[in-house]
């Protein structure tokens, strides 16, 4: 067993941990009189999650050094994002109307996506297929981030103007050579990290703001949420592993999110 | 080489005349046993066609591809059931175990012509792991299921969150098993351990459901 699949294998431990801590904590709000649906939804995101952490972790240690085919991890990881979906529909009530710019956007944004992780490992049916949870996922965030002006227009367009730039910077690395591409890709860690940051710093914002609007924290707190996944997407080697640390800190906010959610009683 | 065919009907026949002196829970029961078995013998055909269709080995085929089919062809019945019929209470479990049950009888007879039956060891820890395991990511669905009804958030999103628990339970014991040493035996005790901690759950929800009543 190499050095990074014992590190991963560290690392999926303590995400277990964090993950059973929320379950529980989960279950205990679902307990509660107010506030079920959103309850239910989120709880069984989170098992989700560490079914599909449990089965990455005994692949990896039953199966070390090898890349995982399409398997029912990928599945679990669907449908945690699709569960996620869910208690964000909740959260926007009954606002049903299409917002066009923020489904081109989503549409655009995954699709190139899809098509570097299609570049990068050659998977087209399970890249296309697991891409297309992440597509309303975002579409519904942006709508959120929106609605409740959780983010300046200012900020918007320097997050994408950022974003964009990632992606760009990724696409020319697959065309260089093997001296010219690390260094392109290594280039684009920082401005990935510091995006994170910058989300992060919201998020931390949001939530101990008193008068925040209603589903803010849980709109910027599952952006934080997809640009990690996105960017461990994005990142190789050790860098994957940092990333997986970082989704691990996610997943706390994400519950703490919820928890201010569902101290509002003006939700269904 | 073994004939499914030929052993679904031979172990079918006798169930099928029993339907005729049977009423109420006894009936709904065997005609979802029933069901069960034709689902296991039409998810092998899908892992079979998926097998030659992605050139991939018997074992890859059964660590990988049978929880994704199995799981989603079992499924099928009891979504086409609650399309059809308004359920009470607990019905979805009841469905849903004899599909389980049904399931893993067929498959367990299947593996048992096939291989051989000579040692009571084996066949002990087949049962008692396959058989189980089926039961159990069935009663994971339809615990999934009852949630979502109970709450009356019934979505796309939580059909499949429910579905993909199954799957992943299913393609977890199946990865465990797939390997040599204490992972098997680990594997093994996974059905098991999960029908305890799953009786507890259900046991705790009742009671909890009694005191609300009362």
């Amino acid at each position: 067993m190499s050095f990074e699949t014992v590190f991963g294998n560290i690392i999926s431990i303590l995400s277990l941990i964090v993950t059973v801590s929320i379950i529980i904590l989960s279950v205990k709000k679902l307990t509660e009189k107010k506030n079920k649906v959103l309850s239910v939804f989120f709880t069984f995101a989170m098992v989700s999650y560490f079914m599909s952490e449990v089965y990455y972790f005994a692949y990896n240690f039953l199966i070390p050094d090898t890349r995982m085919p399409f398997a029912a991890n990928e599945i679990a990881e669907a449908s945690m994002i699709l569960l996620l979906c869910a208690v964000l529909e909740t959260t926007l009530g009954k606002e049903r109307k299409i917002k066009i710019g923020a489904l081109i956007f989503s549409i655009v944004f995954i699709g190139i996506n899809i098509a570097l992780w299609i570049m990068w490992a050659d998977e087209w049916v399970k890249n296309i297929l697991f891409g297309l949870p992440y597509i309303y996922f975002l579409y519904l965030l942006i709508k959120g981030v929106f609605k409740t002006k959780a983010v300046k227009n200012t900020e918007i367009i320097i997050a994408a103007v950022l974003s964009t730039v990632i992606l760009v910077g990724e696409a020319v690395a697959i065309t260089l050579n093997d001296t010219v591409r690390p260094i392109v890709e290594i280039s684009c860690y920082p401005v990935m990290y510091i995006l994170w940051i910058f989300i992060l710093v919201k998020v931390i914002k949001s939530l101990r703001k008193e008068d925040a609007a209603q589903g803010e924290a849980i709109y910027l707190s599952f952006t934080l949420h997809i640009w990690t996944m996105l960017l461990m997407f994005m990142s190789g080697d050790i860098f994957y592993n940092i990333a997986n640390i970082m989704y691990i800190a996610v997943l706390p906010l994400m519950y703490l999110a919820f928890k201010k959610e569902l101290s509002k009683d003006d939700i269904r | 080489m073994i004939y499914a065919e030929n052993i679904l009907i031979c172990i079918a026949v006798p169930l099928v005349i029993a339907l005729m002196f049977l009423r109420g829970g006894g009936r709904k029961f065997v005609v979802t046993f029933l069901l069960g078995m034709v689902v296991c013998l039409l998810s092998a055909y899908m892992s079979g066609f998926c097998q030659n269709v992605f050139d991939l080995s018997a074992e890859e085929t059964s660590v990988f591809i049978s929880p994704i089919t199995e799981e989603i062809m079992k499924l099928l019945p009891i979504m086409f059931y609650l399309y059809i019929i308004e359920t009470k209470g607990e019905e979805i479990l009841f469905v849903s175990v004899g599909i389980g049950a049904g399931f893993a009888t067929f498959e367990n007879a299947c593996h048992i012509l096939s291989s051989g039956s000579q040692s009571l060891y084996y066949i002990l820890i087949r049962g008692a792991a396959v058989g189980v395991m089926h039961l159990v990511t069935m009663v994971v669905l339809a615990m999934g299921l009852n949630l979502l009804k109970d709450y009356k958030t019934f979505s796309l999103a939580g059909i499949l969150g429910a579905l993909s628990l199954a799957m992943t339970v299913h393609a977890l014991y199946n990865l465990l098993v797939s390997r040599t040493g204490a992972s098997t035996y680990i594997g093994y005790a996974f059905p098991l351990i999960l029908v305890v901690i799953f009786w507890l759950l259900r046991y705790l929800y009742l009671n909890k459901k009694a005191e609300k009543n009362s």
